[in-house]
């Protein structure tokens, strides 16, 4: 089914010539430019389902930064994504926002990633491994206003948003989801990173209009990069639909060698009465235009499913 | 940022197109080719005070190290001499070139002297450290041909 979600309604316009309307508004504003591209390319074979090749997602994104006299005062941004060999494209992320001194508060409009958990600053949706974040919470992005910040070594966000998340378009006004994160970084080169979040409100399922899911999550994440190794760890609980939620998910990439990365992860998510246990292994090798990655994924749930997946992946990115 | 310039109100972005003859400047004074990415831009943080007036100058390097890029931060004053470098990010397994002695050899050094980085570190060879001179030679290169020379300084 191919659908356009925040494709073409009065909402979409709006955000659309939003940065439009932002820089009129900026006496005397110099702007800067970013534009990205990247490409996700993947096989997926296992030994429940038919071998699959598809351009699992192709990104097209768009940053401005405007300064006034005093320093960068706005940021616009815009994520278009075509997913799932271009059966699904969708605004993912579009917003501006409003940049205090220093990054000590700034304000955030319109679909943007959420403050909660390791997704503050990190994604599995390009690797072959997903987070907790589709299974506990059930989005990564959504529209609404955030407020956020950097305070030396603390970091926090608050966001009150409408739980549509990625998929959908929004309706006015929607139900209302809270989220929110604090934060703090440790060591010289911010070596360390820790972060307490919770969730709180009814989220649409991701390709049911008005199915509404009530989600009540906690978060500890922590994520450490001393040198050529990097580890994430992220525990979650609470409840989904009034019944209990409790999710663990760890991930560490090491520099095996100059060019090559090695990739091993789990995820354990128990909801209810049942539990489903992840484990991945894989490895990544940057070629001079591609990243090539490979992976065995082995699942555990009610049956257990033996996953192969290799990807091709490329991002660039022009500033101008 | 604040790390270096405690006293900043803000910080403002600017960015320098390069065209070939610029870019070609720089290559000239420092040896070798300048990364895909940095080739066509060079940029960097004008730290600002509070009536917005100029306070310092923050970059943010990178440059090939061994397990990819070495990315750094380092600060001038605004006598674009270097206040300040830490290392941002680095996949590295030797970890010398962030020990506070090499770090160190960097502070004190104006935005034009930049050759003079290659004869202070003395000594073991790292990836690392090979890295972090190289990298810092060339934003240095840059800065002064690009911004302190119109400057006047």
């Amino acid at each position: 089914m191919k659908t356009a979600a925040f494709g073409t309604d009065a909402f979409s316009r709006c955000l659309a010539i939003l940065p439009v309307l932002l820089m009129l508004m900026v006496p005397g504003a110099q702007a800067s430019w970013n534009f990205s591209a990247d490409l996700d390319a993947r096989l997926t074979d296992s030994d429940r389902e038919e071998a699959r090749g598809e351009i699992n997602i192709l990104g097209l994104s768009l940053r401005n930064t405007i300064a006034d006299e005093g320093g960068d005062r706005l940021i616009l941004f815009a994520l278009f994504e075509e997913h799932d060999d271009f059966s699904e494209r969708m605004l993912h992320e579009v917003y501006g926002r409003y940049k205090g001194p220093m990054g000590k508060w700034n304000l955030t409009l319109g679909r943007f990633g959420l403050p909660f958990g390791l997704l503050t600053d990190f994604t599995t949706s390009r690797l072959l491994f997903e987070s907790l974040t589709p299974h506990m919470i059930g989005m990564d992005v959504d529209s609404g206003l955030m407020v956020s910040g950097v305070l030396g070594d603390f970091e926090y966000g608050l966001a009150a948003t409408q739980g549509y998340g990625g998929h959908m378009t929004p309706e006015f006004e929607g139900p209302e989801v809270y989220s929110g994160r604090v934060g703090m970084t440790l060591g010289d080169s911010g070596d360390v990173r820790l972060g307490l979040s919770a969730l709180d409100g009814k989220i649409q399922s991701e390709h049911h209009r008005n199915h509404w899911i009530d989600r009540r999550i906690v978060s500890a994440d922590m994520t450490i990069q001393p040198g050529w190794w990097t580890a994430r760890v992220e525990i979650q609980g609470g409840e989904i639909d009034g019944r209990s939620a409790r999710g663990a998910f760890a991930m560490t990439d090491l520099a095996v060698l100059p060019d090559l990365d090695l990739t091993i992860a789990g995820r354990l998510v128990r909801y209810h009465q049942s539990t489903e246990g992840y484990g991945y292994f894989g490895l990544g090798y940057r070629l001079p235009w591609f990243t090539i990655r490979g992976g065995y994924t082995y699942a555990h749930s009610e049956t257990d499913e033996h996953i192969v997946s290799l990807q091709i992946y490329r991002m660039l990115s022009v500033p101008f | 940022m604040t790390r270096i310039f405690p006293d900043a109100k803000d910080y403002r972005t600017v960015t320098v197109d390069l065209d070939d003859a610029k870019r070609a400047a720089i290559e000239k004074a420092i040896g070798h080719e300048l990364l895909p990415g940095q080739r066509d831009q060079f940029q960097y943080f004008e730290m600002t005070g509070p009536a917005g007036e100029v306070i310092g100058t923050i970059i943010a390097g990178s440059q090939k190290g061994e397990y990819g890029a070495v990315e750094f931060v380092f600060g001038m004053d605004r006598s674009n001499t270097i206040v300040d470098l830490y290392i941002q990010r680095s996949r590295e397994r030797d970890q010398r070139f962030k020990q506070k002695e090499f770090l160190e050899l960097f502070r004190g050094v104006k935005s034009g002297d930049g050759k003079s980085i290659e004869s202070r570190y003395i000594g073991e060879s790292t990836p690392g450290t090979t890295a972090v001179i190289r990298g810092m030679l060339k934003e240095l290169t840059a800065f002064d041909q690009l911004v302190a020379n119109r400057q006047g300084s």
